[in-house]
């Protein structure tokens, strides 16, 4: 057990130092001079010379690098080009926001998909399964900015029942945060709970077959019993999975759902760097999302020991 | 869908008249018959792009700025006065040509990588941790990192959607070589002295035509969505073309004024989208049925 986790933890590592060599050579890959690509068309030779000198560029590739890692390593991610402020301040000012909204997505998604995943098997073949799985086809369809801007439609502008946009930090209280990340959680939860259902469903509909639950039904236990412990439980592996797979969908649908409702979080951070062509700041979000998609995924792989102890690698 | 665990010995017995070819097809996958119609409507909606009487995308007209949606002006006109019918019907040419370049572009590459991967075992933990690390990075923030280095163009929102989807399709690509190499038919060909390229091109390739066909159509579903997210936060294709996500992104700031701005985008965005995951669905259920079954 211990050597497994061990093992598991260590081999993140490569994966990390691959995602950050890749990050980190984009822009030698991206034709041209790199400093010029950071400056945008319509700067002067000056400017390119300026962003040159202040990145290091002028420098040989490995050393670069290095140096990079070993800053990064010193959770160090440069500066940004346009504020000039370091890019860990710049994050840390902003996680706030897309914390909670991937949060509460994440918790409003796994209570919704998994119920009505595990309905949708129990139910296969009726009208009902039918329902669930055709919004599944929908939710994985429309993308999230529009279901986003469907949502304030109608619950913001026409009923009025919730907030446009914007966003309340959690320290002035919880309820007006709480109201404001309603509509964001589920317009940036469909595609999720579309992903998490169909998994669900698939893994049940597996499992219903299996010979333990016919002895189940047939030593008489109740219909809630036998889906929620024996079947649920025995077809967790591939739902936990897919949940820890589905946050890079999270990650990236935060990006358009803060541009949809005005939330000053990381995505909103990424879009003015695009805007901006602040490349440290696209490059220290990119790090740090995938840092977090690893950390999850890892951490699924290890809840897989707590919830199969078949499962020993 | 769920076989009954028991079906009534009645139903075995009528002798059922299969209708083969392709109308026996569509019957039978209904699914892809009207996925399939609506794409081919969308098709003809971008090719006819000019005949569908439209006027030019382009043409800025400030004198009749964010017109509500009317005989004269179908959808209305954006911010600029441009026709927002036009632009949406101009626009399915982008999506279409995004969707299907990446779904292309991504297949064949994602193939040569899966395939080398699965056959040469010194290359596949080499390969596969790249890979790894690929796809620890969202597909839509490496397409955002790409296109924040390059300049906004349809051929730079294809690129860069391509590189984000290509460690999925060579994962999938190699899992199947890896399966499908332990054949007895594979085996069987060794045995008889077939050379390694002819049994990858008689025995191997074949076979993983249908999941890599399936797995195209959701790379086109979700290569689309990604570009009509990269042109919405401005980092896709230049704003002039008229792309779904770039008139989208015009409307944004006025969305709650003039909703339907963004409204017809959307519709047509989710419409296509959703006709190539029916797509999709259904040829993975008529091609995989064991797949199928599990999804």
């Amino acid at each position: 057990m211990i050597g497994y986790v061990v093992r598991r933890v260590l081999a993140t590592i490569p994966v990390m130092a691959v995602v950050a060599l890749f990050v980190f050579s984009l822009l030698f890959i991206a034709p041209g001079d790199p400093a010029a690509v950071i400056a945008g068309d319509q700067a002067t030779p000056e400017q390119v010379e300026r962003i040159r000198q202040s990145l290091g560029l002028d420098r040989p590739f490995l050393v670069q690098f290095s140096d990079w890692v070993w800053r990064l390593l010193h959770a160090d991610l440069g500066r940004s080009i346009f504020t000039n402020l370091p890019v860990t301040t710049m994050i840390a000012q902003r996680i706030e926001p897309t914390m909670s909204l991937t949060l509460i997505t994440l918790v409003l998604s796994v209570t919704i998909a998994v119920p009505i995943g595990v309905l949708a098997a129990w139910k296969a073949g009726t009208l009902i399964d039918r329902a669930i799985m055709g919004f599944a086809v929908f939710g994985f369809s429309v993308p999230v900015f529009v279901i986003g801007y469907l949502l304030a439609y109608v619950f913001a502008l026409e009923l009025e029942w919730l907030p446009v946009q914007g966003y309340t930090p959690i320290s002035q209280g919880v309820l007006p945060w709480l109201e404001n990340l309603i509509l964001p959680s589920i317009a940036l939860g469909c595609v999720y709970i579309a992903l998490i259902a169909r998994i669900t469903r698939a893994a049940m509909l597996e499992v219903l077959q299996q010979d333990y639950i016919r002895t189940a039904r047939a030593k008489g236990l109740a219909q809630t019993p036998i889906l929620f412990i024996h079947a649920l439980k025995n077809a967790s592996v591939p739902i936990v999975t897919v949940i820890g797979i589905g946050i890079a969908l999270l990650i990236g649908g935060a990006v358009v759902t803060e541009s949809v409702f005005a939330i000053p979080g990381l995505g909103r951070l990424t879009v003015d760097a695009i805007l901006r062509r602040d490349y440290p700041v696209i490059q220290g979000i990119v790090l740090l999302f995938s840092f977090v998609y690893v950390l999850v995924n890892l951490g699924v792989d290890l809840v897989y020991t707590l919830i199969d102890p078949r499962i020993r690698y | 869908m769920p076989q009954p665990a028991a079906p009534a010995l009645g139903d075995l017995w009528p002798p059922v008249k299969v209708r083969r070819g392709f109308v026996g097809f569509l019957r039978r996958h209904p699914t892809v018959a009207i996925g399939g119609a609506l794409l081919i409507v969308m098709v003809l909606v971008a090719v006819f792009a000019p005949y569908l009487g439209t006027v030019d995308p382009t043409t800025l007209n400030t004198s009749r700025r964010t017109r509500a949606p009317s005989a004269e002006f179908w959808f209305g006109t954006d911010m600029l006065g441009r026709d927002i019918y036009s632009r949406v019907m101009y626009g399915a040419r982008v999506s279409l040509t995004v969707g299907f370049a990446v779904a292309i572009c991504a297949s064949l590459v994602g193939l040569a990588i899966g395939l080398v991967s699965g056959m040469v075992r010194f290359a596949d933990s080499i390969i596969m941790r790249i890979m790894d690390g690929l796809m620890s990075i969202p597909p839509i923030l490496l397409a955002i990192a790409l296109m924040a280095l390059t300049r906004g163009s349809v051929g730079n929102v294809v690129l860069a959607i391509t590189i984000a989807e290509i460690p999925r399709v060579s994962r999938l690509v190699r899992g199947v070589v890896l399966s499908l190499r332990e054949q007895p038919y594979v085996d069987a060909a060794v045995a008889a002295g077939t050379r390694t390229p002819m049994i990858i091109l008689r025995h191997i390739l074949p076979n993983t035509l249908a999941p890599m066909t399936v797995q195209a159509t959701y790379i086109c579903a979700s290569a689309m969505i990604i570009e009509a997210i990269l042109s919405f936060i401005g980092a896709g294709v230049p704003p002039i073309v008229p792309s779904w996500g770039n008139i989208m992104a015009e409307g944004r700031a006025l969305w709650q004024v003039k909703p339907f701005i963004v409204f017809f985008p959307a519709v047509f965005l989710s419409m296509t989208v959703l006709a190539v995951n029916l797509v999709g669905d259904g040829l993975r259920d008529a091609l995989d049925p064991r797949l199928a079954k599990a999804l």
